[in-house]
């Protein structure tokens, strides 16, 4: 039946119709995006700036709340809304090491594993399984007892997480293409293994990659929020919304917009990505992309 | 036209299926007619994405979307099966119209045993005692000439060759003692010699059973072998119609002849064979006139301008050409 | 067959001396072999300069893995493959470099053998880029000729592969392996998986190219039809083993093998005329039956032909069979 069809347009026409979820999507990962750059000059007020007489003031849609402070205040006086702007500086730092770091390792490592073969692959798949099966926050809790909470205790634990399924996942691609006949041609004709890998097996794994990136970007941002509020992550004073969460915790009844506010974003920004890498998974597919 | 249709098991007028996609309307059937007669074998040939398989499954109703049998009847003992609401439709497909599929494997489930598989096939449209369903499976595979079938009923599909596998697959659309079998392609995926005995045993099933039955395919070879009439289709249209010997040995339509001509005979000494220019329109973007127009050597102003009218040949031969007769 | 590695014919290009290829299979924790699988079980033939040797078989009989022996894809088990009176299996690594040159191969997919992500003019170049004496220019120059060959145009070097038909697709195919001006061209299926009405010219063309260039073929395929109008000299494989080969024509006229009948039965679809249709399929190349593999579907079986392999012997000048039917 598929033979009706004429092949989909890899190039040009690439995205077809988009749906009104995607797009919400990508608008909010944009503003995550920008607010993460250009922090200092989309807040109001600086993260870290101090204001007793302003402590705890609730968002300035509720009763007793300040138009300065839209989403409020936390008990330093400090303005929620500057704080998360400041957090999503921090969270895209976290989710750019930890999914560009540990997809350039796991790619470089899956593609060897599985173009190479024999023992390099045994030994790069053991590792892999190793890591998937380590217990990573207690690690990372050890760590950040051993070394105090740091950015990057957090970087380290991420790339340690996440280079794995990248390094899984560029595997399993690289078995299917590594039989099929243009590789096959390629090696009759005498090319070396190190362009093979860089002309033919590289390029036609990205596209997976870069899904499983974007996927990987909300897990980043959500590990990192956890291992923030246990207190192995972010240190203090730094706007880091699982940071935030956590200080806020404790007074979710009488000042609930503490914990809520960041709560929302990193929901939001998890959500969007996982709506972002569904739609580029399907649209990058090669099953659905001769349909 | 109902009287017709009477001495006719199927009977298709301007069947015309499209698929609607974003960049356009795919006319992947676009005004199919042909007949099929009791106990007659019908060769549908064609390309690849000549709208030949689609043809098919819009027998059975099975066009899916973006897919949509746009207009036409597809009358089968004189009953329109587009009239019919999806309920009744059930009762004729898999009962009485059944289908064979090029790869076995896709209507063949691997964790059951081939004698249950076929046992189901026959129970979801009637119910018989255990005996009695035993003796019915045990004489399908006998049609399909499985050698000692008592044993291999308790066989999972993987124990099988490729070929019974297919055999398998034919036992399981022959389960209901259906009128009409549609074959898409059945014997592409098997081996030449295992090709030829399939064939001769869908002609032994034929004569055992009567089943009326419509041959996709591609190759003339097997068409000439199987099957008593002929449809050619080209660009979602059928060409050329007539009894299979007569139309082999005499094409009207230059596309048949050019597909005829294009095969390496036997013994022939030339080393040059008759080709033809170009490849199949886009299905998205059809030629206005005819549609082989553009590759035909006899190609003359009017062919570009509109489709040419089916012309009678004969009494059952007709070719939609500008130059038949 | 002698040792020497000076072929007495000069006019043979490859040459197969008792070629055996067997895949071990292995089970169990240890990997232990349980026994193997005998793709190429002894065959010999050659293929003359200028010439298309057809090599003619169902699934199973060897002729895929004979293409990959030559193309060095796989290593023979015992034989040898001589090239130019040089055994391939044991070359320098430069004498390597210029027998893949010499040797191209054209598959049977030419979607699955085109990377999706690259341009038709680094899929042509990429077996002369190996090369290390051609400039940029040179390459691309080459690039656009062997297009020009193989029936495309020169722009056609900038676009993707899924910008082409099946049949242009085959032909890019070809154009790559014309690049390094080879000697010898493996065509594996080159056109069964073209569109019916397309095949014809594909056909053409290959012979077109050939009588241009004097290039020799090695034409795999299932189709006797196909291999009967294209080759000069035929192969018929069954399980492994060669077991009719000879002049197209005169195995045309003279078909001795009851097996080759059966694969012409096929092939033309006289069935209706009560010709050949076998009873079983073909045997598996693990556990294959004694004696001459293919008698428990031979129609002329005797007592013999299960104990006794048949070997390949001369029936007519240049036509060997093997089968008892013949002494």
């Amino acid at each position: 039946m598929n033979k009706v069809f004429h092949k989909r347009r890899l190039f040009g026409k690439r995205f077809g119709k988009v749906n009104p979820g995607v797009v919400i999507s990508l608008v909010i990962l944009a503003g995550f995006i920008i607010c993460g750059i250009f922090a200092p000059f989309i807040a109001p007020y600086s993260p870290t700036n101090i204001n007793l007489g302003d402590a705890l003031k609730p968002p300035a849609f509720q009763a007793g709340g300040d138009v300065h402070y839209p989403l409020g205040t936390d008990r330093l006086g400090r303005d929620v809304l500057s704080r998360i702007i400041f957090g999503a500086r921090v969270s895209l730092q976290v989710a750019a090491i930890g999914v560009v770091a540990s997809g350039i390792i796991g790619l470089t490592l899956g593609v060897i594993s599985g173009y190479k073969g024999g023992w390099i692959d045994i030994i790069i798949q053991r590792a892999v399984d190793i890591m998937l099966g380590l217990p990573m926050i207690l690690i990372a809790m050890v760590l950040a007892i051993i070394f105090g909470a740091s950015i990057l205790n957090v970087a380290f634990v991420l790339i340690i997480i996440f280079w794995a399924t990248f390094a899984r996942q560029s595997r399993a691609e690289t078995l299917k293409l590594r039989n099929l006949d243009f590789v096959t041609l390629a090696r009759t004709s005498g090319t070396s293994d190190f362009i093979i890998i860089l002309r033919h097996i590289v390029p036609n794994v990205m596209g997976s990659m870069l899904v499983l990136a974007t996927l990987n970007v909300g897990a980043t941002i959500t590990l990192e929020a956890t291992l923030s509020f246990l207190g192995a992550g972010i240190p203090p004073p730094a706007p880091s919304w699982g940071l935030m969460t956590a200080d806020g915790r404790d007074m979710v009844v009488t000042a609930w917009w503490l914990s809520f506010m960041p709560g929302v974003a990193i929901s939001l920004v998890v959500l969007a990505c996982n709506v972002f890498g569904d739609w580029l998974r399907d649209r990058l597919d090669p099953k659905l992309r001769t349909i | 036209m109902s009287e017709l249709a009477n001495s006719h098991l199927l009977q298709v007028i301007d069947l015309k299926t499209h698929f609607f996609v974003s960049r356009g309307t795919l006319k992947a059937v676009d005004g199919v007619s042909f007949y099929l007669n009791k106990g007659e074998v019908l060769g549908i040939v064609g390309e690849s994405a000549c709208g030949k398989s689609v043809t098919g499954l819009s027998l059975m109703r099975l066009i899916e979307p973006p897919g949509k049998i746009v207009g036409g009847q597809i009358l089968f003992n004189g009953e329109d099966l587009l009239k019919l609401g999806e309920k009744d439709m059930l009762k004729i497909r898999g009962r009485q119209i059944t289908m064979i599929q090029q790869n076995p494997d896709t209507s063949l489930n691997p964790v059951f045993r081939i004698g249950n598989q076929i046992a189901e096939a026959i129970t979801t449209h009637r119910k018989l005692s255990k005996e009695a369903l035993n003796e019915k499976v045990i004489e399908l595979l006998r049609l399909v000439r499985i050698p000692s079938p008592e044993v291999r009923a308790l066989d999972y599909p993987h124990q099988m060759s490729g070929g019974m596998r297919q055999r398998i697959a034919g036992a399981i659309a022959l389960a209901c003692d259906a009128n009409l079998l549609i074959a898409d392609e059945p014997t592409t995926n098997l081996d030449v010699t295992t090709q030829a005995q399939y064939i001769k045993l869908l002609e032994q099933i034929q004569s055992e059973t009567g089943v009326g039955i419509i041959f996709i395919t591609h190759d003339f070879g097997i068409v000439s072998t199987l099957t008593d009439r002929v449809a050619v289709m080209y660009a979602g249209r059928i060409v050329e119609t007539g009894p299979t010997k007569d139309l082999m040995e005499k094409p009207a339509h230059p596309y048949t002849r050019a597909l005829l001509d294009s095969v390496p005979k036997p013994g022939s000494s030339s080393t040059r064979l008759h080709s033809i220019q170009g490849g199949p329109p886009n299905p998205n973007k059809m030629p206005p006139g005819c549609r082989f127009a553009p590759r035909c050597e006899k190609v003359k102003p009017e062919c570009l301008k509109e489709y040419p009218p089916e012309v009678k040949i004969n009494n059952n031969r007709s070719a939609s050409c500008y130059y038949v007769g | 067959m002698s040792d020497n590695t000076k072929t007495k014919n000069d006019n043979v290009l490859l040459e197969f001396i008792d070629v055996k290829k067997y895949f071990p299979i292995r089970q169990g924790v240890f990997a232990k072999t349980k026994g193997y699988i005998k793709a190429v079980d002894g065959i010999s033939y050659d293929i003359r300069k200028g010439e298309t040797f057809g090599l003619v078989g169902e699934s199973g009989c060897g002729k895929s893995t004979t293409s990959k022996l030559v193309l060095l894809i796989e290593p023979i088990t015992s034989g040898k493959i001589l090239f130019d009176g040089k055994d391939i299996s044991n070359l320098s690594q430069s004498e390597r470099q210029a027998y893949r040159e010499s040797v191209q191969p054209v598959f049977q997919d030419p979607t699955g053998s085109l990377d999706p992500r690259c341009r038709v003019s680094t899929i042509i170049a990429e077996p002369l880029q190996v090369r290390k004496n051609m400039t940029k220019e040179q390459i691309h120059a080459r690039v656009l000729e062997v297009l020009e060959m193989a029936g495309l145009r020169s722009d056609h070097a900038e676009l993707f592969p899924h910008q082409f038909s099946g049949g242009q697709r085959q032909r890019i195919a070809m154009a790559r392996a014309l690049s390094t001006e080879p000697k010898l061209i493996i065509l594996d299926e080159p056109i069964s998986s073209l569109d019916v009405s397309i095949r014809a010219n594909m056909m053409n063309q290959l012979l077109d190219l050939q009588a241009k260039l004097g290039i020799s073929y090695m034409l795999i395929a299932h189709d006797l039809a196909v291999i009967l109008h294209m080759s000069t000299r035929v192969a018929v494989m069954y399980v492994g083993k060669i077991v009719e080969t000879g002049d197209s024509k005169e195995l045309y006229e003279h078909t001795a093998h009851p097996y080759t009948k059966a694969l012409f039965a096929a092939a033309f679809h006289s069935a209706n005329e009560g010709a050949l249709i076998l009873p079983g399929e073909v045997a598996s190349p693990y556990n294959p039956p004694s004696g001459c593999h293919f008698h428990p579907r031979c129609p002329n079986a005797m007592p013999k032909c299960k104990e006794i392999e048949p070997l390949l012997k001369e029936i007519s000048p240049g036509h060997k069979a093997a089968c008892h039917l013949f002494k």
